[in-house]
């Protein structure tokens, strides 16, 4: 129990525990080991019923903090704010930051990125009062925090899903039926993406703010840090790469001009219900692409016939039969109209040229 | 005109105002054309980011495309009235018409470039060259006014025309913009301007005037009709063109 040890000043434990004020870092000398937290918080039943009738359990459970990475820490390194026993009903909210800063001196990892998060839109939100925002605590846990590589953490991969869908309902149950959803966290693929490959950890920012890395033109990039490999597509039965051949076509260009109208991955494919397009459910199975692509402001009046072909085509390919055809038969006649006029320029000048000096010379 | 009047700097009329009037329009409409829709066809290119950045991106560069597309069509529409409806303008088309006489001049000045005959074949109005540069200019402005329609009116094209060919439309529309400004600007300039004798300014498309030296030496056949055998004095000193 000594992990739960509440540790106080020989002054608190003699009742003169008036004096106000935060408690310091690094924490006074502590003299008398007056009681321990685990009498009241070790106990599973220990629990407050609010005045609106809520019942919060205030159990903290021993084993979860003993296998966390903060076991050999006591309550009050964290709780810096009980200096009396018994404490005031409501603590202040742990700040992490106490320790993860950088330079610090007990070690602490100092990669947390905290810039990132306050400027992060769930940061702000925090600052601008939404007590539903999350702190650090409402994705890494309280008590029991553990390395997010460790299979157990909240911020596993695997289990970061479940974390974010906590808040975010529609969003998880989108995603868990999804080819990223499914291939995670049924498959255990972990080359499939969880949340944050592509909404980033601490500074995620929402989809409308251009900086994301979800926004309208930064989308293609994400994707493309898988889908812009050859070799992945073909792992996975895409046949064509898909960013490439967007990049080629009118929505492509534009979209990497800073168009925010024109169409992005996303558009056409979701950004959480991403299927294969032979999926029924997929926005871009042949049956749901009308609908897909007469989206209010996008092709208003979409049709079947907008389903027939094929999209993603790369005209250097074989693959793409008549356009790439066509495309080397204007390639072929490009070259050759440059080779003929370029040839004629040439013929031209020298003849003129030379008559020019013949002229000189006769003169 | 009388056809021994010699005087030196004398030059003849050789396009209308009307004609003139076409070639500037169509000058400045394929000249913004293409740089609208080269910004598109070279992007990621530095070529196509410095002209997208003077055209004010993409929004502003596609409306700019576009409304001289309208110019270009309200264009060939003048155009093909004048040729049909004017007697100048039919004539003129009748002179623009390929003749299997242009495939001999074509071998014929060929010869001449490399050496084998002294002198560049006679020719007419319009040598088969021009004509080379009036037919590829005009199908091409058909094919991407075509093309171009499709392009602009994608949402409606897409509901009726297969993917594939709306594909090889865009594919087409770029190439074919792409072999026009070659022959435009590459082609048409040198012979026009570029050329020693012409460089680097043939005032022609200004005045529509030629001179009679310049007629003689490119348009014998034309010269022959208006003013017999008799060829002009020597070229005035301020002209700019080469001995013959």
């Amino acid at each position: 129990m000594k992990r739960l040890t509440l540790l106080a000043t020989a002054a608190l434990a003699s009742g003169a525990a008036a004096q106000p004020g935060p408690a310091p870092t690094p924490a006074p000398p502590l003299a008398v080991e007056v009681r321990q937290c685990g009498i009241c918080h070790g106990r599973p039943e220990f629990k407050q019923v609010d005045p609106d009738g809520t019942v919060r359990t205030l159990w903290v459970d021993e084993g979860q903090l003993a296998t966390s990475v903060h076991a050999k820490w006591h309550c009050i390194d964290c709780h810096a704010d009980v200096d009396r026993i018994p404490h005031p009903p409501r603590l202040a909210l742990v700040n992490c930051q106490r320790c993860h800063f950088p330079g610090n001196p007990v070690g602490a990892p100092e990669e947390v990125n905290y810039e990132g998060y306050v400027k992060s839109v769930h940061g702000r939100l925090r600052q601008a009062g939404n007590a539903k925002a999350p702190a650090c605590q409402d994705c890494h846990g309280g008590h029991g925090v553990r390395k997010p590589s460790d299979a157990a953490s909240l911020v596993h991969p695997l289990h970061l899903p479940q974390t974010c869908g906590r808040c975010h309902v529609r969003v998880f149950a989108e995603y868990t039926t999804s080819a990223h959803g499914v291939s995670l966290l049924e498959k255990g693929n972990r080359e499939a993406p969880s949340c944050s490959s592509c909404h980033g950890e601490h500074g995620i920012l929402p989809p409308k703010e251009n900086a994301s890395a979800v926004s309208a033109t930064h989308i293609p990039e994400t994707c493309s840090n898988c889908h812009g490999m050859t070799e992945f597509n073909l792992r996975y039965g895409i046949p064509i790469n898909p960013v490439r051949t967007f990049r080629h076509t009118f929505h492509g260009i534009a979209n990497e001009l800073g168009s925010v109208r024109v169409a992005n991955c996303a558009s056409c494919h979701t950004a959480h219900n991403i299927l294969p397009a032979t999926d029924p459910r997929s926005t871009v199975n042949p049956a749901n692409i009308p609908a897909t692509c007469g989206k209010v402001g996008c092709h208003p009046g979409a049709n079947a016939n907008y389903a027939r072909g094929r999209f993603h085509i790369d005209p250097s390919s074989r693959d793409a039969g008549i356009i790439y055809w066509v495309a080397l038969f204007f390639k072929i006649l490009t070259v050759s109209t440059l080779a003929a006029l370029g040839a004629h320029i040439v013929l031209d000048l020298v003849k003129k040229l030379r008559h020019r000096q013949g002229a000189t010379v006769r003169d | 005109m009388n056809p021994s009047h010699r005087h030196q700097d004398e030059e003849i009329q050789r396009f209308t105002a009307n004609e003139l009037a076409q070639h500037w329009v169509l000058m400045i409409t394929l000249t913004v054309l293409a740089l609208t829709g080269l910004a598109l066809f070279a992007h990621g290119t530095f070529v196509g980011r410095v002209l997208m950045a003077i055209e004010g991106g993409m929004e502003a560069r596609g409306a700019i495309h576009r409304f001289f597309a309208v110019v270009l069509m309200l264009l060939t529409a003048w155009h093909f009235l004048y040729a049909v409806f004017t007697e100048r303008g039919h004539r003129q088309l009748m002179e623009m018409l390929p003749r299997a006489s242009d495939l001999a001049g074509f071998a014929g000045l060929l010869r001449y470039y490399l050496g084998r005959t002294p002198e560049p074949p006679a020719f007419g109005r319009f040598t088969p060259l021009q004509k080379l540069q009036y037919w590829g200019a005009g199908i091409g402005s058909l094919m991407m006014i075509g093309t171009g329609l499709i392009l602009w009116f994608h949402t409606q094209a897409m509901a009726v025309l297969p993917k594939w060919l709306f594909d090889v439309t865009t594919i087409v529309h770029g190439y074919e913009g792409l072999i026009l400004f070659i022959l435009l600007f590459g082609w048409h300039l040198y012979i026009v301007h570029f050329s020693p004798g012409n460089f680097p300014l043939q005032r022609t498309f200004i005045s529509g005037r030629i001179s009679r030296q310049r007629l003689w030496r490119e348009h014998r056949l034309e010269y022959r009709e208006l003013f017999g055998d008799t060829p002009p004095a020597a070229d005035p000193p301020r002209s700019n063109q080469e001995a013959p």
